[in-house]
C-alpha cells in the first residue's frame, strides 16, 4: 500500500511538472511576454532593453531554468494588473473562496446523488426512477452558466430574496453553490443509479435475498457498500472537474471572487503572470485531488486489500 | 453461384438489423424525440440563410430590447425579440446552430481520429510505445482542461478555429483509452490464441475482431462527447474566450444578454433553452444508442415491455 | 433407508402444474411447461436434467426468486398446504418462509458471497432476521454451524472474508448459512458443479450427514447422475421443460422406463463397462421458444410413434410411487436390453 502511495504521488508530481512546462511553453510560444509588460507605444529600443532586463532574450532552456528556480523559491512573479503584489499572494486570497464554493456545491451534489440514485435503482422503470432519470438528464444537459442565470432570474430578479452575486454570507453562497451542483448532481445520480442496479443484479444479492433478507436491507447494506466504491471515484472526478473549470463559469455568472473569476480578470487586464500562476495552482489542486481519490479507492476496496 | 447466395443473407440481415434499430428507436420515445430534434436542428443549420427572418448581424438600434411576440411590446416581426443592439434573436439562434454543430462535429472527428489512432498503436504495439502514449494520456487527463483552454484561447485570440483546436487537444485522450482497452481485451481473447495455435497470423484475426468490438462503445462515446463539446463551446464563448465577438454563437448571446437580465429575460433564457434542448437531445440519442448496441440491454428492455403488456 | 415400516410422510412442498416463461427478443421461451411434483418430509428428491431442461428455473420459482425476463405465469406452489404464489397471503408467506423454512444453496460459491463483508457478518444476517437472536447469540450459532459443516477454528474464521476461503470451504460456509435457521427444506442447486471432483464427494457426504442429523428434506438439483445415485431417495427427471419420469432412486436406476432416462443412464460411462464405445443420445434438446405440441423427446427417441409427435403424454402412475410421461415406456417387466 505504501509503495502504491509513493508511486502515485510521484506520478502526481510529474504531472505538476508537466503542467508547469506546458504553461511556460504556452506563454512563451504564442506571445511575446514583453508585449504584456510594455505600453503599446514602446519603441524598438525600449523593447529590446526591457527584454534584456527581464531576461526574455535568452535561450528558452535557460529561461525555463530560471522559471523553475523561481517557482521553487516561491517566487511566482509580480502581477501586472496589481503591480507590487505577487501573483501568488492574489491567488492565495482567492483560493479559499473557490474552495468554499466548490466544497459546498459538491457536498450538495454528492449528498443528494447517493440517496436519489439508490431510490431510483430500487425500482428500475418505476415512476420515481423515470422522474429522477428525466430530471437528471435535463440537469446534466444544461450549461452551467444557464443554470446560474436561471437561478438569478427566478430568485434574485423575480422574487428578490437572494442577491444577484458577489461574496458575502450564506445568502450569497446559495445560488452559486446550487448552480455548480446541478449538472454534477445529474451525472452522479445517473452513475449511482446504474452502479446500484448492477449490484442489485449480482449473484450475492440474489443469494442474500434467498436467505430471506428484505430488499431494502439488502440494498442498504450489500449493494450500497459495493457500489460505493465506484461512487467515490466518480465524485472525486467531479470535484476535480469543478476545480479545473466549471468554477470559472459559475464565478463569472455570480461575480464570485474566486480564482476562476480572477483568471478572467487577468485575461481582460492582460496580466499574463497572474493567469499563469492561477493555472499552475489549479493544476496542483486538480492533481492533488486525483491522487487522493486513487489512494482512497485503493484503500477502501477490500478486494484489493486481500490480494 | 456461391457469391449470389452468400451475399444476399448478409445484405438482408443488415437491412433487418437496421430496421431493428429503427424499431427500437421508435419504442424509445425519448430517443426518438431527441433524434427528431437533432434532425430539425441540422436542417436549420444547413438552411439557415433561407429560414432566418432577418440577418442575424443586422443592428437596428431603434428596435433594441424588444420582447418576444407574446409579450406586450412584442411583434411577429421579431418573434423572439431583439437584443441590446437590435439584432433579431430568432435569426441569431438559427445561425448559432451552425457553430455549435460545426464545432461539435469537427472536434469529435479530429479528437476521435487522433485518439483512436493512438489507442490502436498503443494497444497493438505494446511495450515502450504503449507506455509513452498512456503516460501522455494520464498526464494530460490530469490537467485542468477548461483553465488551460482559457489560457490558450486568450493567448491565440478567440475564433472558431481556436475553439476547435483547444477542445480537440483537450479531448483525444478518452478515445485513446477506450480503443486501447478494446485492443487489449481482444488480444487476450481465446480466439486470438486459438488462431495462433492453428497458425494464422494473430494480427489478421485481431483486426477482424477489433472493429466490431470497437464500434459499439466508440459510437456511444462519440455521441456523449459531442454533447460535452457543445456545452464546452457554449461555456468558452460565454466567457469570451470562444468564438470571435462578431461570430454568432449561443454562448455569446447569453453573455451579452446577461447585462440585461433584469428586464429582458428572454435574451438569456432563449439561447440557454436552445443549448439545453440540443444537449438533451444528444444525450437521449446516446442513451438509446447505448441500449441498442448492447444486446443484453436490448433483451432487458424487451422483457420489460412484454411483461408490462401482460398486466 | 432401512426399516420395515413405511414412515408417515406428508408432502411439505407441492409443485402443481408450474409454468414459467422467459420473455426474450428471440421470442417467449417456455422454460417450465406444467411441472408437478411433491417433496415429502425427510426425503431427498433429486431433480435431474440437462442444461435448459428447466430445473434451475423451477427451483428459483419455488423460492420466489424468478427475475426478469422470467415470470411465473400459472400453476401453484404450496408449502405445507398454503400457496406461495396465489392468493392474498402468499407474498407474506413467501417472505416468512424464504430463508427460514426453505433455504437455498447456489451453484457458484465464488459469487454467492459478498466479498466485502466477513463471513460472520453474512452468517448472522439470517439468524438475526429470522430468529431474532442477539448479536452474541447469532455469532455463537454461526460458529456452531461452521463446526457442523467441518470447518476448523470456526470462531476465527468468522472474521475472515470470503476471499480467504477455498471453493470447497466456501460451499461449506454457504451450506452452514443455509442451515442456520433450521429450515425444513434445503434446495441445493447444482451444489457441486463448480467444485473439484474430490471436493464434490466431500460436499455430498456432508449433505447426507446433515440431512440425517437435522432431519431435513433436500431438493437436489443436478445434471450429474452420479451425484443423484449416492444421495437421493427419489428422482424426478426433467426434459424440455416437463417431467419425464419420477420414482424412487433405486427403482429408477435399476429399471428406467422413460426412453430419455434410459438414454441418460446408458450414456453414463461406468468402470465395469464392457462396451467398446460411449453411447450418447443423438440430437439436441428442443427449442423452447416453439415447444413441440407432442412429447419433447420425440425427435431423439427410438421408440417414437406418430402419437408421440402429436400428443404430449401426461405423467401417469404405473406402480407404487412411480410415474412416467410417455406413450411407449419400457416397463420393468419387459426385460429388454438397450433401447
Amino acid at each position: 500500500m505504501t509503495g502504491f502511495v509513493v508511486r502515485r504521488v510521484a506520478q502526481g508530481l510529474f504531472v505538476v511538472f508537466a503542467a508547469t512546462v506546458v504553461v511556460f511553453l504556452l506563454t512563451r510560444a504564442f506571445t511575446d511576454p514583453v508585449d504584456f509588460v510594455l505600453p503599446l507605444e514602446a519603441t524598438a529600443e525600449e523593447r529590446a532593453a526591457r527584454e534584456a532586463e527581464l531576461g526574455f532574450d535568452r535561450p528558452l532552456l535557460v529561461q525555463f531554468g530560471d522559471y523553475m528556480s523561481d517557482l521553487a523559491r516561491g517566487d511566482f512573479g509580480e502581477s501586472l494588473w496589481q503591480p507590487g503584489r505577487s501573483t501568488i499572494d492574489i491567488v492565495g486570497q482567492t483560493l479559499p473562496k473557490t474552495l468554499l464554493l466548490v466544497g459546498s456545491g459538491m457536498f450538495l451534489a454528492i449528498g443528494l446523488a447517493i440517496p436519489l440514485g439508490m431510490f431510483a435503482a430500487l425500482r428500475p422503470g418505476g415512476l420515481l426512477d423515470r422522474v429522477l432519470v428525466t430530471v437528471s438528464l435535463v440537469g446534466l444537459s444544461m450549461p452551467q452558466f444557464f443554470v446560474g442565470l436561471l437561478l438569478i432570474i427566478v430568485f434574485a430578479v423575480n422574487f428578490g430574496i437572494l442577491p444577484v452575486g458577489g461574496f458575502g454570507g450564506l445568502r450569497h453562497l446559495v445560488l452559486p453553490a446550487v448552480a455548480l451542483a446541478l449538472p454534477a448532481l445529474g451525472r452522479l445520480t445517473m452513475v449511482v443509479r446504474s452502479a446500484m442496479i448492477d449490484e442489485l443484479n449480482s449473484q450475492y444479492v440474489r443469494a442474500a435475498r434467498a436467505k430471506g433478507m428484505r430488499q431494502r436491507n439488502v440494498v442498504a447494506k450489500h449493494a450500497l457498500r459495493n457500489a460505493g466504491v465506484q461512487v467515490v471515484t466518480l465524485s472525486g472526478w467531479e470535484i476535480a472537474r469543478a476545480l479545473a473549470g466549471f468554477t470559472v463559469v459559475v464565478e463569472k455568472v455570480f461575480a464570485w471572487p474566486g480564482f476562476g473569476f480572477f483568471a478572467l480578470e487577468a485575461i481582460s487586464r492582460r496580466d499574463l503572470f497572474l493567469l499563469s500562476t492561477i493555472v499552475l495552482v489549479a493544476s496542483v489542486l486538480v492533481v492533488a485531488v486525483n491522487v487522493l481519490i486513487d489512494i482512497v479507492y485503493k484503500w477502501i476496496d477490500p478486494r484489493i486489500k486481500l490480494s | 453461384m456461391s457469391e449470389a447466395i452468400l451475399s444476399s443473407p448478409t445484405v438482408d440481415s443488415r437491412r433487418r438489423k437496421a430496421l431493428g434499430f429503427l424499431r427500437e428507436l421508435w419504442h424509445d420515445k425519448a430517443g426518438f424525440l431527441g433524434a427528431t430534434f437533432l434532425l430539425v436542428l441540422v436542417m436549420t443549420a444547413l438552411l439557415a440563410p433561407l429560414i432566418a427572418p432577418h440577418d442575424p448581424s443586422d443592428q437596428e438600434l431603434v428596435k433594441r430590447l424588444l420582447p418576444p411576440f407574446w409579450e406586450e411590446r412584442g411583434s411577429w416581426e421579431h418573434p423572439l425579440g431583439t437584443d441590446g443592439l437590435g439584432r433579431d434573436l430568432l435569426s441569431r439562434l438559427i445561425f448559432g446552430s451552425r457553430i455549435s454543430l460545426l464545432v461539435g462535429v469537427a472536434v469529435v472527428v479530429i479528437a476521435g481520429f487522433v485518439g483512436v489512432l493512438l489507442g490502436l498503436v498503443a494497444g497493438y504495439r505494446g511495450g515502450k510505445i504503449d507506455r509513452i502514449i498512456m503516460r501522455t494520456v494520464d498526464t494530460q487527463i490530469a490537467f485542468p482542461g477548461l483553465l488551460i483552454a482559457i489560457l490558450l484561447a486568450s493567448l491565440i485570440g478567440p475564433s472558431v478555429r481556436t475553439v476547435i483546436v483547444v477542445l480537440a487537444v483537450n479531448g483525444w485522450m478518452i478515445y485513446a483509452r477506450l480503443t486501447r482497452g478494446v485492443v487489449l481485451s481482444v488480444k487476450e481473447t481465446a480466439y486470438v490464441e486459438a488462431a495462433e495455435v492453428i497458425g494464422c497470423r494473430p494480427q489478421r484475426v485481431m483486426f477482424k475482431h477489433i472493429l466490431p468490438n470497437l464500434t459499439a462503445p466508440l459510437s456511444t462515446l462519440a455521441v456523449l462527447e459531442f454533447a460535452r463539446i457543445v456545452l464546452a463551446e457554449a461555456a468558452l464563448s460565454y466567457l469570451g474566450v470562444g468564438v470571435k465577438r462578431t461570430d454568432i454563437s449561443w454562448g455569446l448571446d447569453v453573455a451579452s444578454g446577461q447585462d440585461f437580465v433584469f428586464n429582458s429575460w428572454w435574451l438569456v433564457v432563449m439561447p440557454g433553452v436552445v443549448i439545453s434542448l440540443t444537449v438533451l437531445s444528444v444525450n437521449l440519442v446516446a442513451s438509446w444508442l447505448r441500449v441498442v448496441v448492447d444486446p443484453s440491454e436490448r433483451e432487458k428492455r424487451h422483457a420489460l415491455r412484454q411483461i408490462r403488456s401482460l398486466r | 433407508m432401512s426399516g420395515t415400516e413405511v414412515p408417515e410422510r406428508s408432502a411439505i412442498l407441492e409443485v402443481d402444474q408450474l409454468k414459467v416463461n422467459f420473455y426474450t427478443r428471440r421470442g417467449v421461451v417456455q422454460a417450465v411447461r406444467g411441472v408437478s411434483f411433491d417433496v415429502y418430509s425427510g426425503e431427498v428428491l433429486g431433480l435431474v436434467g440437462e442444461s435448459g431442461s428447466g430445473k434451475s428455473v423451477t427451483s428459483q420459482a419455488i423460492m420466489g426468486l424468478t427475475e426478469l425476463p422470467g415470470k411465473v405465469i400459472s400453476g401453484d406452489i404450496r408449502w405445507k398446504g398454503s400457496s406461495l404464489v396465489r392468493g392474498s397471503g402468499s407474498r407474506e408467506l413467501m417472505r416468512r418462509v424464504r430463508g427460514r423454512e426453505i433455504s437455498m444453496v447456489f451453484q457458484d460459491p465464488m459469487t454467492s458471497l459478498n466479498p466485502v463483508f466477513t463471513i460472520g457478518n453474512q452468517m448472522v444476517e439470517a439468524t438475526r432476521r429470522h430468529l431474532g437472536l442477539t448479536k452474541k447469540a447469532a455469532r455463537e450459532r454461526a460458529a456452531e454451524m461452521l463446526g457442523l459443516v467441518g470447518i476448523s477454528n470456526p470462531r476465527r474464521r468468522l472474521d475472515q472474508h470470503p476471499g480467504e476461503f477455498s471453493g470447497g470451504m466456501r460451499q461449506r460456509v454457504l451450506i452452514a448459512m443455509a442451515l442456520s435457521c433450521e429450515p425444513d427444506l434445503l434446495i441445493a442447486d447444482e451444489p457441486t458443479t463448480a467444485l473439484d471432483v474430490t471436493i464434490q464427494a466431500q460436499i455430498l457426504e456432508l449433505l447426507a450427514e446433515l440431512k440425517s442429523e437435522l432431519d431435513l428434506s433436500v431438493l437436489l438439483i443436478t445434471h450429474d447422475l452420479g451425484v443423484v445415485a449416492g444421495m437421493c431417495d427419489r428422482v424426478a427427471v426433467m426434459y424440455g421443460g416437463r417431467l419425464a419420469e419420477i420414482g424412487s432412486a433405486d427403482e429408477l436406476y435399476a429399471t428406467p422406463t422413460h426412453p430419455y432416462s434410459r438414454g441418460l443412464l446408458l450414456s453414463t460411462p461406468r468402470l465395469d463397462d464392457v462396451r467398446p464405445r460411449l453411447v450418447s443420445i443423438e440430437g439436441a434438446p428442443p427449442d423452447l421458444v416453439n415447444p413441440p405440441a407432442g412429447c419433447p423427446f420425440t425427435p431423439r427417441c427410438a421408440r417414437a410413434s406418430d402419437r408421440c409427435s402429436d400428443e404430449d403424454a401426461e405423467l401417469r402412475e404405473f406402480a407404487q410411487g412411480r410415474s412416467v410421461a410417455c406413450w411407449h415406456p419400457v416397463m420393468p417387466d419387459d426385460e429388454r436390453e438397450g433401447m
